[in-house]
């Protein structure tokens, strides 16, 4: 029972169906020309194996494991701040009203913007200082009580947050955003340490500010997160010992050591794909 | 003959067999008796009617017919649904093991494949189970090519992807008479509007889903639609248009008439929450008053059924709390005696009118 002409629904559908594959595959294929727009040697630290020999999927994909703004020990809010949101197109409110200031920060839903991914740069640096000087801190505590299991405990918990920040956790940080990437580039010129990407912005109300620092904001995500790995990339993937790892911290600290590193190159159109996967041996 | 769909055919032949059995009644009674020409040549009429139907559409001329159609109607809708997903489940089990470039024709393909099947299927098959149940594994294979290559090159997720699978299900869904494939075309076209509307406003569109007016011009579209363009040869498209027009309206004024603070809005919660309750209350109101004017009963239902989902809430919300629960529940019993008592008088009125409601 055809209404249409099955002629011209076939020529339409087939149209459709090629038309919309070459515009993808023509975008994927443009984003992979020329020169990466930026290149990182990561491991197992910033990429965790997802999709890992599942019953019902086949494939296999690598996260990006970057410190959001719940594991951010270096507050994204630093950065962030009321001139920054106001360029990236949120309207703030100048009020001394607490219930209206909330109010309108429950109001902006998140806006896309493009995020500046630091890479083994200096946040993380400060961050590895803030929990080593920790640690040293509840070291010398304790020698002043030896005795008390409390400090003790204080000192095992401020031990495993520093080795998680030194040999397992990511080493990277949302440290800047801007509507315009190639500006964002020329900001951050470093291509090894530096990634430019899609994401999301929220606003967020900080009760312990005051005033108009009360409207704060936060990267809430990284568009693309997921990435895949090709067949003839999963050689070194395959052959590792399913590890059932927590990939992020800090409240599920397991310090592991990284099993393969891998160089994430990201294109024209600042989308990721695997150059390169060598494994670490021990 | 002006019947021209499938829909038309058998609302004809119901005709037929109504008239066969009121006329067999009005003679027993003697009120009428038809001489034996008149007789003959009605029958003829009707003989050659129904066969012409029975060849061309393939409609249901005996009530045995009717019900094995409607069991082969549910076998086709689930069979389809399982079907479109197992091609999800097939795929994903396997691609693992297969190269980019195989991975990629076999996503390809697969459509191209499947539209063919189903065109060449519909033009052999006058009911249309078969062709429909392929049609939906072609959109189900378009869905997963585009899925999956977005997956493969770790592409950013865009709301343009619904615009071609919507486009491919509407497409298929006006050449093989598919209900369902309207309804996804519906939902797909409907959602990438809405998350325009959101994006306009300025959010990240996965976003437009917490601004439930973003859907509302989206639901006046579809609402509209059939009243410009109409679709006399599809079976119940009219139908679909306009109730997911009004679902599309109705459930974000619902939960705009409890849930304020989510409103585009800047004024107080409850006076929000307050102004979309009196839009719901009037909107169901004024819905059932231009369905009964038009005739329209999947109008006057949709409507009907928002309107009491509106006015339990309502009583639940004032009531629930300080009222025992003997009182409560016969409150809600003593407004839906009321409320029968309201509809009866609206059915008198529209009887007296002369207006007919289907319904």
């Amino acid at each position: 029972m055809n209404i249409l002409s099955r002629n011209k629904v076939l020529i339409a559908g087939m149209a459709l169906v090629l038309l919309t594959n070459i515009i993808v595959i023509g975008g994927a294929m443009y984003n992979r020309s020329g020169k990466p727009d930026a290149v990182v040697n990561l491991d197992e630290r910033e990429l965790y194996l997802r999709n890992w020999n599942e019953k019902e999927n086949s494939g296999l994909s690598l996260g990006l494991n970057w410190n959001g703004y719940y594991y951010d020990s270096y507050d994204t809010r630093r950065w962030l701040n009321q001139d920054k949101l106001e360029k990236l197109g949120f309207d703030l409110i100048d009020s001394g009203d607490d219930y209206a200031i909330r109010q309108y920060v429950r109001k902006q839903l998140p806006r896309a913007a493009w995020i500046v991914l630091e890479f083994d740069g200096a946040t993380y640096h400060n961050a590895l200082q803030d929990a080593e000087k920790k640690y040293l801190e509840e070291k010398r505590l304790l020698s002043h009580e030896p005795d008390s299991e409390i400090q003790k405990s204080r000192l095992k918990e401020a031990k495993q947050n520093r080795d998680w920040v030194k040999y397992s956790a990511s080493r990277i940080y949302a440290v800047d955003a801007g509507l315009d990437p190639m500006q964002l580039r020329q900001r951050y010129p470093d291509k090894s340490h530096y990634i430019v990407t899609a994401g999301v912005v929220q606003l967020d109300y900080d009760y312990n500010a005051s005033g108009r620092e009360k409207v704060t904001g936060y990267v809430s995500e990284i568009s693309v997160t997921s990435i895949h790995v090709p067949l003839d990339q999963r050689a070194v993937f395959d052959s590792l010992p399913q590890r059932d790892y927590m990939e992020e911290g800090p409240y599920h600290q397991r310090s592991f050591h990284p099993r393969f590193r891998v160089r994430l190159a990201y294109g024209q159109r600042y989308e990721p794909w695997i150059d390169e996967v060598a494994a670490i041996s021990d | 003959m002006k019947e021209k769909s499938r829909e038309e055919a058998q609302k004809r032949a119901d005709q037929i067999g109504h008239f066969n059995v009121e006329l067999k009644a009005l003679e027993d009674e003697q009120v009428v008796r038809l001489n034996d020409d008149q007789l003959t040549s009605i029958s003829d009429y009707h003989k050659n009617l129904l066969a012409h139907f029975s060849e061309k559409f393939d409609i249901d001329i005996s009530s045995g017919e009717k019900r094995l159609s409607f069991g082969m109607r549910i076998a086709s809708f689930l069979g389809a649904l399982a079907l479109a997903v197992s091609v999800f489940f097939l795929f994903y089990q396997y691609w693992g093991r297969f190269s980019t470039v195989f991975q990629i024709a076999l996503l390809i393909i697969a459509p191209n494949v499947m539209l063919f099947a189903t065109l060449y299927v519909s033009q052999r098959e006058k009911t249309g189970y078969f062709s429909k149940l392929l049609a939906l594994i072609t959109f189900a294979c378009f869905v997963l090519n585009i899925f999956v290559l977005g997956q493969i090159y770790n592409i950013t997720p865009s709301d343009k992807a619904f615009i071609v699978w919507g486009a491919l299900a509407f497409l298929l869904a006006y050449a093989c008479d598919v209900r369902l494939l309207l309804a996804a075309g519906i939902i797909c076209i409907g959602g990438v509007l809405s998350a325009r509307v959101g994006v306009w406003s300025g959010c990240y569109w996965i976003y437009f889903g917490n601004r439930p007016e973003n859907f509302l011009p989206v639901a006046a579209l579809f609402f509209a639609l059939p009243f410009v363009i109409h679709h006399y040869r599809y079976t119940a498209f009219e139908t679909i248009y306009r109730v997911f027009g009004l679902l599309t309206f109705f459930i974000p004024v619902l939960i705009l008439s409890y849930w304020g603070e989510i409103s585009y809005l800047y004024i107080d919660d409850d006076t929000i929450e307050a102004l979309y309750q009196v839009i719901g209350f009037a909107a169901s109101a004024g819905l059932i008053a231009f369905g009964i004017r038009r005739g329209l009963d999947d109008v006057v239902n949709t409507a009907n059924t928002f309107f009491v989902i509106f006015l339990y809430t309502k009583v639940y919300d004032w009531c629930w709390d300080w009222m025992p629960k003997y009182l409560f529940f016969l409150l809600v019993g003593l407004i839906a005696v009321f409320m029968l008592f309201v509809f009866k008088r609206i059915r008198g009125l529209t009887k007296s009118s002369g207006l007919a409601v289907k319904a």
